[in-house]
């Protein structure tokens, strides 16, 4: 058994030469580059895509509800209020994220700060956007669910709420409970694990050793 | 990013490149788990080089990008890890894919150093390097007593580690 000084000799005189037979050329690190380049955009897009369509869906279908239902003025007044509650908070979210991206992805470089404080900043921007998602989910599922039984009783499939208030409940309930789980799942994987690792980094670097 | 600015980069990185394997080699035990951090640490380094005012090492800021790369890439580590070929680029970089010049007692001790958690390993990481207490309390924003007093712990446990291996 070698002792930890004998080991650290050990590793200095191999890391040494270990490596240097590799040379690192402008094509390699192009390809590097290129690649990190599109797997961040796929990242970006990913996210993007899935919620901006999810946006557009609602602005889409409340669209063509007023249209379809050109003179039903109970329904067209209830699909322009759910539109204009909406539209700011597409613009929070949007402008939310594009912050979160554009500090992350910023040229002046988060990750050559010391590693505390990259991660209490990375921390502190991914858990502000978490917690406006929150919000955001809040006032989002109801609508969405609202809306499907209302889409759904104007295409008679089920009764109107004045006749029997019970199959809209059913649908508006299942709607909801689908949304809950979707949501769930993805707040587990995208916000809590990776706030919870980092979170735990994070307090074992405070904790107090002496 | 100018030709002139390219080219200094890649002297720099070339010069010191050892430290990304050392990096990759001690957060990941899976190579191709290693090639993804590589990838990102040079990523990385390229992204943030215009930034470098050089007031530091450039060994020192290097270790600071490599291991804030390698930290955050573990908090990604749950998502189903993307299993798609890394392209041709890693044949050609052949030491990250095998580290097959790695001698018995050094596998042994990056084994034992994959057991530790994410900021003990940045701290023997650095003091095998060599690094001062105060420049290692800078790197990972930690004090430096608390530095020493942690250097104490995982020394003792790796030495335990080693022993139980050898």
């Amino acid at each position: 058994m070698k002792s930890f000084d004998e080991i650290q000799k050990s590793w200095r005189k191999q890391t040494d030469v270990s490596h240097e037979t590799f040379i690192m050329n402008e094509a390699i690190l192009t390809k590097l580059i290129r690649s990190g380049v599109k797997k961040e955009q796929k990242m970006v897009w990913e996210y993007c895509i899935a919620s901006g369509f999810w946006q557009w869906l609602i602005y889409a279908s409340l669209t063509h509800f007023i249209i379809r239902f050109w003179g039903d003025w109970q329904f067209m007044i209830s699909c322009i209020a759910i539109i204009l509650l909406y539209i700011p908070f597409t613009m929070v979210f949007i402008k939310k994220f594009r912050n979160m991206r554009m500090v992350k992805f910023n040229k002046s470089g988060l990750r050559t700060q010391d590693i505390y404080t990259t991660l209490k900043m990375q921390y502190k921007m991914l858990n502000e956007f978490f917690i406006f998602k929150k919000r955001f989910d809040w006032l989002n599922v109801p609508f969405c669910c609202f809306i499907i039984a209302m889409i759904l009783y104007k295409y008679d499939m089920i009764p109107s709420f004045h006749e029997n208030t019970m199959p809209g409940l059913i649908v508006f309930l299942i709607y909801a409970l689908l949304f809950v789980i979707a949501i769930y799942v993805e707040n587990q994987k995208r916000f809590k694990g990776p706030l919870e690792k980092m979170n735990m980094v994070i307090r074992e670097m405070e904790e107090n050793v002496v | 990013m100018n030709e002139n600015l390219k080219n200094e980069f890649l002297k720099d990185l070339n010069r010191h490149t050892g430290i990304i394997h050392r990096v990759c080699n001690s957060y990941c035990s899976d190579s191709h788990e290693r090639q993804d951090v590589f990838q990102e640490i040079v990523y990385q380094l390229w992204k943030s080089y215009e930034s470098f005012k050089r007031e530091s090492r450039f060994s020192t800021w290097m270790y600071k990008v490599a291991l804030n790369t390698a930290i955050l890439h573990m908090r990604k580590k749950s998502k189903a890890m993307q299993k798609e070929p890394l392209s041709d680029i890693f044949l050609q970089i052949a030491s990250i894919e095998e580290p097959a010049y790695l001698k018995d007692d050094l596998k042994l001790l990056y084994a034992a150093i994959n057991t530790l958690t994410d900021i003990d390993k940045a701290i023997i990481l650095l003091y095998l390097e060599e690094y001062s207490y105060e420049e290692i309390a800078g790197i990972t924003g930690i004090t430096k007593t608390n530095v020493s007093v942690r250097l104490v712990r995982i020394k003792k446990k790796l030495e335990e580690k080693l022993k139980n291996q050898y």
